[in-house]
């Protein structure tokens, strides 16, 4: 695991100006919006734990380990080294078919260029705890 | 393909214990998962919720729920793909916090500034603001109200809003958090070509030879757009790409030509490349003979700040932007000064660099479009900055063909279809026409089939200015719609808060979430967002695109349309127009602004009817239930007349009921067809035959370069505020957070906004990446964490801190310094220190 922030233990000041009171919150929370910013924990990418789920078949595949250390530019794309198709890298999620095609709807022998940067649709997970729950349902879990 | 939900729990149980010893099982499909009514999701069409790119995208939904969505393999901008954004937009609605019921401020059981939000019925929360807008208007007046709009409303809704401030209640004090953001260019193109809103189209991402991004981090913000310049730049051959921004960012990974410059030098480089197209003799002559006048601007115009402050005081001529007519060896003239050496001493950028880029432009066969958002926007210099790459893509003639495009990239889903279009702006109208023009007003007033002089004539107050009039208390009563002004407005503590905290303000704010506007607000009302609601977007191409209502909204929650409307009711005729007025129409006295807005013929021509596809499956419509019309089809068809029939020639939209089958369409729409490149023949129905090219926004059919200099920003650091910052948005949350923050999976991804730093700016001033620290300006100051290894590398001497996070709200640090002809904030540049925690 690889921790890409550090705790720090800061007394949270509040101030009651322009809270919402009981009822109603904003993602700040109980921090009043003159009051000081609120803290943050550290975090961690989630690293070795196995696959994330998908909600549905069309979403992209989360990335289950950091990405700090992978490069994509013109030249190279670091990912594609594990998750190519023929990467015989174990366990590594293959790019999907959909990414052989381009925009014209040609089928191509490799990825097409308009998949080029991962980055753009898949995405590491730290270990943040939401600021709210979300109660979305995927049709597996009706 | 499904899986049972026994199979689900049964192969998430085992997946769960093969992950825990480093393994995956294969998940078993049963039979009798392929039953067809249990599988059947209903697919239809939308417009994405979050920027101006405008993709299409599939809604999945069953038993009345979003399930799943994807991109819509039909749509000509994204073709089968989304950004990270758009894959989860199944999950924006359904934050735990939805609210359900008005919320008012009360202290023993009545309305008070000071009280704590609590629960009450819609009647009780439009008594109170119908109560406080009827003693505003009758003590202060029609410049007393105030309305915040958005790029993010649908066209109906802010065409509605519109209708409801210009002529219901005869102020002008609307204007949308586009001003934040489109302003500038609206500006630049009214001045350089008459008509708001690009020339091209995305079709020119596939057409050019190069592109040029200025001050747009299109990777992060525009990512469909920029898969397809990574898929014409990996592709074709001799194809190229130049970025130019104030720090590295991920477009720099694409770069062929990374140009780092220092804020606000943008301008010199602009004219360097102006000058050494003359200088070269590299110009299009035909073309300049033909379509191009010559101006200048007037300049040292300040910076948009309080008329008392020290900037605004030194100005010569502070907001002025008066242009005249110069020749065309005046211009070359007084480009002289910006030479390759003046141009990269200035930006800092090396002289290979610059020259690259000037003989790209200066190249005839290179087809080049150009791009910017943000960047060039928010400058106290935007719309001078707009113009001054017009004047280079006019010189070379490198404009209105394919390829061949200066594109002004948008922010918001409908900043161009709804701001812009519908004119939501303080002094627009719909269609490019404005207030202050009496032939404007005479159309807008015959279409609406009111009075003559029902809409008044001066422009109202701008969006930054909204702020400080609420702190000046000279506006009262004050409706927030689809946004969050608190968090997105700059200078919060000095303005904003003030402002909206003022006690003899009341504010309300409407919106799906509680946000902190919300918490700055008095009341404030559950909304329908999205596909809970019929609607209609234009995105940053032209393209309009419909939606039917995919779901119902939570209980309680209303649509804009359906709150706009229902207030409506509560106001006659006579408690808020003049005498002089109702004497023009006594007809409509006792009738209620309702009546006399929403049930004029036009926007209730339209019929309850059933909305179905063409597969049969049959939508709910819940304004259409409650009013008793097709609300949306009439809103939108009587605002199409403005184009159809109007005094400005360009603007037409195409009918409702084709929207609703194709997957958006680019206007001018003529019989049925859309535009790809408008001012050229053959592309533009109105381009005069025989003339190729007609620049028809102006009168002479030409288009206007105008010089203007570099000019200092408002606030540079100095020995105590030592350094730049910079703020904007990152790819996996858009604007102010309130969707995507409450997203698990969007947040997960990026949790905090973090300060970008240079690791030997951090290294000076004893920071490890990861250490909390202070941002400081001369108004305020957050806390968050330090960055130097991310996805933005700024130089040294700047910080890039993004906007997104509630809990640390980084406009308390900015500055509201504006263009003073466009009223856009420059969000990109002020003074600050990083201090330790």
């Amino acid at each position: 695991m690889k921790a890409f922030t550090v705790a720090l233990s800061l007394v949270v000041i509040s101030s009651v100006a322009w809270a919402g009171g009981a009822n109603v919150h904003s993602l700040r929370g109980d921090t009043a919006l003159d009051a000081p910013s609120a803290q943050t924990a550290a975090k961690t990418w989630q690293d070795g734990e196995g696959k994330i789920q998908r909600n549905y078949a069309q979403q992209p595949p989360l990335v289950p380990h950091s990405t700090e250390d992978l490069t994509i530019d013109r030249e190279d794309n670091s990912c594609l080294s594990c998750h190519n198709w023929n990467s015989e890298v174990p366990g590594a999620t293959k790019v999907g078919v959909s990414h052989f095609v381009n925009r014209d709807g040609q089928a191509l022998s490799n990825i097409s260029p308009n998949r080029y940067f991962c980055t753009q649709c898949h995405v590491p997970q730290s270990d943040a705890k939401p600021l709210v729950p979300n109660i979305f349902k995927s049709l597996a879990e009706e | 393909m499904a899986i049972s939900r026994r199979g689900f729990i049964k192969s998430s149980a085992a997946t769960a214990a093969a992950a825990s010893i480093g393994i995956s099982l294969p998940i078993v499909v049963h039979a009798m998962d392929f039953d067809a009514e249990k599988n059947k999701i209903r697919w239809d069409k939308a417009a994405c919720r979050f920027c101006g790119v405008g993709c299409s995208i599939l809604v999945g939904t069953k038993d009345d729920r979003v399930i799943a969505t994807q991109a819509d393999p039909k749509s000509e901008v994204n073709k089968g793909i989304n950004c990270i954004k758009g894959y989860f937009l199944s999950k924006i609605m359904y934050g735990k916090d939805r609210l359900t019921s008005p919320m008012l401020r009360m202290k023993g059981g009545r309305y008070h500034k000071e009280g704590e939000f609590t629960p009450v019925s819609w009647d009780v929360a439009f008594d109170i603001m119908a109560e406080k807008w009827k003693k505003t208007l009758k003590e202060k007046g029609p410049e007393a109200v105030g309305m915040f709009g958005s790029g993010q409303w649908t066209i109906m809704e802010g065409y509605a809003a519109s209708k409801l401030m210009k002529a219901g209640f005869r102020s002008n004090n609307i204007d949308p958090n586009a001003r934040h953001c489109m302003a500038s260019a609206v500006g630049a193109f009214m001045r350089a070509f008459g008509s708001d809103e690009p020339m091209g189209c995305y079709d020119d991402l596939e057409h050019a030879d190069a592109f040029v991004l200025w001050g747009s981090n299109m990777a992060e913000m525009h990512p469909i757009l920029w898969t397809r310049i990574t898929n014409t730049r990996l592709s074709k051959p001799g194809a190229e790409v130049h970025v130019l921004s104030t720090y590295e960012h991920r477009c720099f990974d694409l770069g062929d030509n990374n140009m780092v410059f220092t804020p606000q030098t943008d301008m010199v480089i602009l004219n360097y490349i102006a000058n050494y197209i003359i200088q070269h003799k590299a110009y299009d002559q035909k073309f300049i003979d033909k379509h191009v006048n010559f101006k200048e601007t007037a300049t040292d115009i300040g910076y948009g700040l309080r008329p008392e402050h020290p900037l605004e005081q030194k100005a010569r001529n502070p907001g002025k932007g008066d242009m005249s007519g110069i020749t065309f060896e005046a211009y070359a003239e007084m480009l002289k000064p910006y030479t390759l050496e003046h141009a990269a001493e200035l930006s800092g950028v090396p002289k290979e660099n610059l020259l690259r880029l000037a003989q790209l432009y200066a190249d005839p066969k290179k087809k080049i479009t150009s791009l910017w958002t943000m960047g060039f926007n928010q400058h106290t210099r935007g719309v001078w900055t707009n113009g001054l790459l017009y004047n280079i893509h006019l010189l070379m003639g490198k404009i209105s063909e394919p390829g061949n495009s200066p594109f002004s990239l948008t922010g918001q889903p409908s900043a161009c279809g709804t701001a812009r279009e519908v004119g939501t702006f303080s002094h627009r109208l719909p269609a490019d026409l404005v207030v202050k023009n009496k032939e404007h007003r005479d159309f807008a007033e015959s279409v609406w089939k009111l009075p003559e002089g029902t809409i008044p004539a001066k422009p109202g107050y701008h969006a930054v200015q909204h702020n400080r009039m609420l702190k000046d208390g000279v506006i009262n009563a004050y409706w927030s719609m689809c946004n969050n002004n608190v968090q997105a407005a700059a200078n919060m503590n000095e303005e904003t808060l003030p402002g909206w905290r003022n006690p003899d303000n009341f504010v309300v704010v409407s919106d799906p979430y509680p946000t902190v506007s919300g918490m700055a607000a008095d009341l404030i009302l559950p909304t329908a967002m999205w596909v809970e609601k019929e609607g209609a977007y234009g995105n940053a191409e032209r393209r309009t695109q419909v939606w039917r209502q995919q779901v119902t909204p939570p209980a309680g929650a209303k649509s804009d349309t359906w709150q706009l409307m229902e207030f409506s009711k509560r106001f006659k005729v006579k408690d808020v127009w003049p005498a002089d007025l109702l004497a023009k129409a006594p007809e409509l006295r006792n009738k209620t602004l309702y009546d006399v807005l929403f049930r004029n013929g036009n926007v209730d021509k339209f019929p309850a009817q059933k909305v179905t596809d063409d597969r049969g499956n049959i939508y709910g419509n819940e304004e259409m239930d409650h009013f008793g019309f097709y609300v949306q089809k009439g809103l939108f068809e009587e605002y199409r007349l403005f184009g159809t029939t109007g005094p400005k020639k360009g603007h037409n939209l195409a009918a409702y009921d084709q929207l609703h089958v194709e997957h958006g369409m680019r206007w001018p729409v003529v019989d049925g067809k859309e535009t790809k490149w408008r001012y050229r023949e053959g592309s533009d129905p109105f381009v005069p035959a025989g003339s190729g090219l007609y620049f028809y926004g102006n009168k002479d059919g030409r288009a206007n370069i105008i010089f203007a200099p570099y000019e200092q920003p408002p606030e540079m650091p100095d020995e105590t505020f030592d350094m730049w910052l910079c703020t904007g948005r990152v790819l996996e949350h858009w604007h102010s957070g309130t969707m995507t923050q409450r997203v698990p999976e969007l947040y997960k991804a990026m949790p905090d906004a973090q300060i970008f730093m240079h690791p030997e700016d951090a290294e000076k001033r004893g920071f490890k990446r990861g250490d909390m620290a202070k941002v400081q300006s001369r108004r305020g100051e957050i806390t968050a964490q330090i960055e130097t290894r991310g996805r933005n590398k700024p130089p040294k001497g700047l910080i890039f801190v993004p906007w997104f996070d509630a809990r640390r709200l980084i406009n308390k640090v900015t500055l509201d310094a504006t263009d003073p002809l466009s009223k856009q904030t420059d969000y990109k540049k002020c003074a600050v220190r990083v201090v330790k925690a």
